[in-house]
């Protein structure tokens, strides 16, 4: 086999691992709905229940970035999938690369 | 002959002229003057003159000789008012009128000097207006300076109820003694003061209404009740209770009233305001005149009023032996069942439970709950409340809530959940602190976890959901976890979590999609630990607020705190949900299957 023939194949490889990160991206990071902070509009709405109180937490001095940001972090979710496309590649060009050996 | 024919015609002119004029009915001033049961010079005379006087305004003066007091005790019944007619006690001499109530929260008063008492014994009722035909109009009739004492009759020392086609509309009573003895310190039960029904524009205004069972009984429109002593001496110093202080409905404003000593202090229902009144302390509001029971016990189904934004509205409501406000919803039985309904309940900017200051006090306290909302069935009917909003953002809104006995805010349910519904108690910004237990309890709070379980309980979501059998009776709002926080000079910023209220879908007329939000609300705390439950503190310094549309996870909001923060400072939160006002009635203002309506709206919004 022809160098082009394992070049077309680690093309291949790599976009069906591309694909599968894209799959991972959809399922993972975007399966939960996050909740948001809205303004509604005066009028359309009313009051209901309230809940009791919670229990308290103490005040501590410092400045708000140390407080993790709104909204659940998401920075796992792209380490995950940048981990998953690395190894995905390397797993295809080693499939390769043994095939060439053979 | 021509000259007498001329005299002749000039006399008779006159005289018909003077027959002209003396036919026609000149108001007048009848005298008693003595203190006989019947006869000229009585009273029962002079009232039967007057209403013989149809369509004038007379007036009835005192001048018994001798000294006074002097004590009229009529052998029957004295005859109904029908036309309008001032008596006035005070015109017997020595006699005076003072100020009873000059402002709220005044260290002195000026007593009444009264001369006269009308002693009730054998009477049905003392001074009764029940007109009831198209000739007795006893409208912008007047009763003053009397000591009115013992009638056993629901119609009062003064009872209003004309029948119909008669009226009685703005009449004024004051100046007056109800219930007590001639100086105002010591009792002499009537069993209802006054009585007032089927009559508007009148006003009940500087009397002492003490040691009755009933003080005053009112239903009727715009009807004001103000500047009365009502459970007190006359000095408004001490105690001399009444059973129900006030009973109000239909219309009625009370403000700036005295109202301690009593049993319950005030009990309304419809359509009633209440306003500037100190219900618990005397009239310097430096000391406690309890009520034994609760201050106030709405049992209102609509529109009423407790309190308002300003100063001039507000009441104190504070060392009363029960609640200081008790919303109670219950059902009757008899014949049939009836059901017990509370709703649309406003209770603004109150001090419940504090000084006239606004400050915790020992003995200022309510000897239970600041404020209870609960419903109740004792005859297997049904009993529901909703609607009940307290607290608010304007200025002025929020009540302070402080140094009661057991919880600042409870809400509960006192039957089978098939029965009864506690749903839309609304709690928007108040002041709550120092309160013994807790500042907001969602009672049988057992589990105490700050997360609904499956089943519903007090104060829940929806109130269709209360129609199920509850396995476990510990429903709640959940409320919201903060995780941690940081200050730094006036901005807080708070991370949190927030599990939402579960809805169900499944139901005729309501789904989540009816939920706007869900309005979490931050407050300083005064303490560390305040109140009896370990990690559950008050809030007593609203910081801000903001809506989520749904659960959050380790989320963060930064505030700007109107007030400067500092570390070891303590914060709390609670979450209030945001339910849509339904624009369409034709598919979601339906009634459910067992006929209550939509919990979120008061009225729908019924498009042109």
């Amino acid at each position: 086999m022809n160098i082009y023939y394992h070049i077309s194949q680690i093309k291949s490889l790599i976009i069906i691992a591309a694909l599968i990160c894209a799959l991972f991206v959809s399922l993972f990071l975007t399966q939960k709905a996050h909740a948001q902070e809205i303004t509604p509009t005066p009028g359309t709405y009313s009051y209901g229940s309230t809940s009791e109180f919670s229990p308290y937490s103490t005040l501590v001095q410092g400045s708000s970035a140390t407080l993790a940001p709104t909204g659940e972090s998401q920075g796992i979710g792209y380490i995950a999938i940048g981990l998953l496309l690395v190894s995905s590649i390397g797993i295809s060009l080693y499939v390769v690369r043994a095939r060439m050996s053979a | 002959m021509r000259r007498l024919f001329i005299f002749s015609v000039v006399g008779l002119v006159g005289f018909l002229c003077v027959m002209f004029m003396t036919h026609k009915a000149q108001a007048a001033t009848y005298t008693v003057l003595n203190t006989n049961d019947s006869g000229v010079g009585s009273l029962r005379q002079a009232i039967s003159d007057t209403n013989a006087s149809v369509g004038v305004a007379d007036t009835i003066n005192f001048a018994i000789p001798g000294t006074g007091p002097h004590v009229i005790t009529p052998a029957s019944s004295l005859p109904g008012i029908h036309d309008t007619v001032t008596i006035d006690g005070s015109t017997q001499p020595s006699a005076s009128c003072g100020v009873l109530v000059p402002t709220i929260a005044t260290v002195s008063n000026t007593p009444h000097t009264l001369e006269i008492t009308i002693d009730g014994t054998n009477s049905d009722g003392i001074f009764v207006f029940d007109g009831g035909s198209a000739s007795d109009n006893a409208n912008n009739s007047v009763i003053k300076g009397f000591n009115l004492i013992n009638t056993t009759s629901y119609k009062g020392a003064i009872g209003v109820l004309p029948g119909f086609g008669g009226q009685a509309n703005n009449l004024q009573f004051n100046c007056n003694y109800i219930g007590t003895d001639i100086s105002g310190t010591t009792a002499q039960a009537n069993t209802t003061g006054i009585y007032l029904y089927n009559t508007t524009g009148t006003v009940v205004s500087n009397n002492l209404i003490s040691g009755n069972q009933n003080g005053i009984s009112a239903y009727t429109n715009t009807t004001t009740i103000q500047n009365n002593l009502i459970g007190t001496t006359s000095t408004g110093m001490s105690l001399l209770g009444n059973s129900v202080g006030m009973n109000l409905g239909l219309g009625v404003s009370a403000h700036d009233n005295i109202v301690s000593g009593n049993t319950t202090g005030v009990q309304m229902t419809d359509s009633t305001v209440l306003q500037h009144n100190l219900i618990g302390l005397n009239l310097a509001g430096t000391a406690v005149i309890a009520n034994s029971g609760d201050g106030v016990l709405n049992k209102g189904s609509s529109s009423v009023i407790i309190g308002g934004s300003t100063a001039g509205e507000r009441n104190v409501i504070s060392g009363n032996g029960g609640n200081g406000i008790n919303v109670l919803a219950e059902d009757g039985g008899g014949d049939g069942c009836s059901s017990g309904a509370v709703s649309g309940t406003n209770i603004t900017g109150n001090y419940i439970g504090t000084n006239i200051s606004g400050s915790t006090a020992a003995g200022f306290g309510n000897g239970q709950n600041g404020i209870v909302a609960h419903a109740q069935t004792s005859f297997g009917c049904s009993a529901t409340i909703n609607n009940i909003t307290i607290g608010g953002d304007a200025a002025g809104e929020p009540n302070t809530i402080a140094g009661n006995t057991l919880d600042g805010i409870r809400i509960y349910q006192a039957g089978p959940s098939s029965q009864t519904s506690v749903f839309g108690v609304v709690i928007l910004p108040n002041s709550i602190f120092s309160n013994g237990q807790l500042g907001i309890n969602l009672a049988l709070d057992t589990a105490n976890n700050g997360v609904a379980d499956a089943d519903l309980g007090p104060n829940v979501i929806n109130s269709f959901l209360m129609s199920y059998l509850a396995t476990n009776a510990n429903y709640y709002i959940n409320r919201p976890t903060i995780n941690s926080t940081s200050v730094s000079g006036n901005q807080l910023t708070v991370n949190y979590n927030y599990q939402a209220n579960e809805v169900e879908d499944n139901l005729p007329a309501i789904s989540a999609v009816d939920i706007v939000g869900y309005r979490l609300d931050f407050y300083l705390n005064n303490d560390t630990q305040d109140g009896a439950y370990t990690g559950y503190a008050q809030g007593k310094t609203h910081l801000g607020s903001f809506v989520v549309d749904g659960s959050e996870t380790n989320a963060t909001h930064t505030f700007t705190s109107p007030i400067p923060l500092i570390g070891s400072q303590n914060i709390t939160v609670t979450s209030t949900v945001l339910w849509k006002t339904i624009p369409d009635p034709g598919t979601n203002c339906q009634d459910d299957q067992w006929g209550n309506g939509p919990p979120y709206t008061t009225t729908c919004i019924f498009e042109n």
